[in-house]
Order: structure tokens, then sequence, then C-alpha cells
């Protein structure tokens, strides 16, 4: 099965149960359509769902925005002035930052369940925001450390954690090593996390 | 384009083609209709050679539709013309 069909496949099923079939239908013409136009009706599977689900357009837009400017931050701290010695992941600004996440997270449960979402429709949407979030921050840091290794592999904390691995041979099979354990391990407890407090906002709101 | 003979089944790629519309925003249309009752939609027999298709065609309700439609923007298109005209 090629890849489009497989992420084809998918987006179906993220579709709600009685809309499943225009996804399906867009699929069987996709099969029919000569391969260059295939591109675009793989994109108009993508505007079903946004369309058809609510919940999962606002967890994708939202995510992608904080995601960015997440992705800003890290290339910032890692590639930036002082990225020598960038903040712990214990230091105050990054605690707080992930305390303003969780704000957010609750914030966004509380609004959409004020526009009429159900109590699932708001825990999937941080759920949403926090797997685009997270794959977004992993993705971009796997790039930063393997592009510009060099400045990453000075900082005191990169040296540190791979001086206490020894399993790896080098330090970027080090990082990359980290950074897909990291996006494996925190998508899906990210994604639980900000659907508990996504559902603790909507439950707040009534 | 459906209410030009409403009793005939259509495919969703010919739908757009004919009409010039992307897909995307085809099909989420598409499904509002059927959402308003104004369309009825169904799986193709399969055939030998090929896999069913959707088919969409409008509803009795979505053919009184239309025409209201077409009528109105006739309707309207008369209203504006002589003001659009050059005085």
């Amino acid at each position: 099965m090629s890849g489009w069909r497989i992420v084809g496949r998918w987006l179906v099923r993220a579709l709600p149960p009685e809309d499943r079939c225009w996804g399906e239908a867009l699929l069987r013409e996709l099969d029919e359509l000569p391969r260059r136009q295939r591109p675009v009706w793989a994109l108009a599977l993508l505007r079903l769902n946004a369309a058809r689900m609510p919940s999962a357009r606002v967890g994708l837009w939202l995510g992608a925005l904080v995601g960015l400017l997440v992705v800003a931050e890290l290339a910032y701290s890692n590639l930036g002035p002082g990225s020598a010695h960038p903040s712990s992941d214990q230091a105050a600004p990054v605690l707080a930052a992930y305390a303003l996440l969780g704000l957010l997270f609750v914030a966004t449960g509380f609004v959409q369940r004020a526009r009429g979402e159900t109590l699932a429709d708001c825990a999937r949407t941080t759920a949403i925001m926090a797997a685009v979030i997270i794959i977004l921050a992993f993705g971009s840091s796997l790039v930063i450390d393997n592009v510009w290794l060099h400045t990453v592999a000075r900082q005191p904390d990169k040296i540190d954690g791979f001086a206490h691995s020894p399993v790896f041979q080098t330090m970027r099979v080090y990082l990359i090593w980290t950074n897909v354990l990291g996006l494996l391990i925190a998508t899906p407890v990210g994604a639980i996390g900000a659907a508990a407090l996504g559902a603790l906002g909507a439950r707040a709101r009534g | 384009m459906l209410g030009a003979d409403p009793s005939r089944w259509r495919y969703g790629y010919d739908l757009s083609a004919e009409a010039g519309i992307s897909a995307g925003t085809m099909y989420p249309a598409l499904a509002r209709l059927a959402d308003d009752g104004l369309l009825e939609h169904r799986w193709e027999l399969p055939s030998e050679n090929g896999r069913p298709r959707h088919l969409y065609r409008l509803t009795a309700a979505g053919a009184d539709f239309a025409a209201a439609r077409v009528t109105a923007a006739r309707v309207l298109g008369r209203a504006t013309k002589p003001r659009l005209a050059p005085s």
C-alpha cells in the first residue's frame, strides 16, 4: 500500500462515522485518476476533514501556530546568542512555558465547549494540538541537531547526556536517538495529558 | 449542474471537472447538501473491472431548491441589468 493511501485511509478514519462515505468516495475517485492529478485530490481529503470535523481543524491550526512559536524558540535557544549555555529543562522560564501551555489547553477546552462542542470533541481538539506541537518541536530539534551538530554538540547538557550514555558511538547518533525516542514517547503521553486538560476546561464551562 | 437533470446519477470527478471547482470545495459542499436532505448518494454496483464509486443526484427537495435558486438568479439578473447598463 503506497504512502498516500495509508495517509488517506487514516484521514478517512479520522472523519466522524457518518461522514466516512465522503472520504471513501474521494479515495475511490483518486484510484481512477491519472497520477499527476492525485495530489490535488489528496489535498481535497484534508479539506474534507477540516470542514467536517471542526474540533480537528481547531486543534490542527492552534497546534501549528503554537508549534511554530516553539520551533522559533528552539532555533533561537540552540543557535542564537548564548546557545552554548541554553536553559536547562528544569529552569524557571521553561517550567513557566509548560504551565502556560497547560493553561492554553484548559482555555481551549473551555472555549470549544462554549462553541457547543461535546466534551469528547474538546478533548480531541487539545490532544491534536499537543500532538502537532510535539511533532513540530521534536522534528525541528532533530533537524537542528543534525544540521548544526557542531554548535549543538558544545552545549553542556548534550555533552553530559552523551557522556552518560555509553551505548551510543557518536554524538549524532545519540542526538537522533534521543529525539526519535522523545517523539515516540512524548506524542501519545502529551496528547493524553492535553486531552485531560482540554476536558477539564470543557467541564469547567459546563 | 446537478439540477440540469435531477434524475441522473453523477460521479464526483465529472461534477468537479464540469463545474470547474476543486474536489476540496466540492465534497464538503456535497456533504452539506446531503445533510440538508437536498442530495442523495449511493455506491455504484461493483463492475468486473473496477471498484464501486460514489454517485450523487438531487432529491426532489433538492431539485425544487435548485430550480428556485436558478429562478431567483434570473430575476436578480434582470433586476440588476438596467442599473449596470451605461446610461
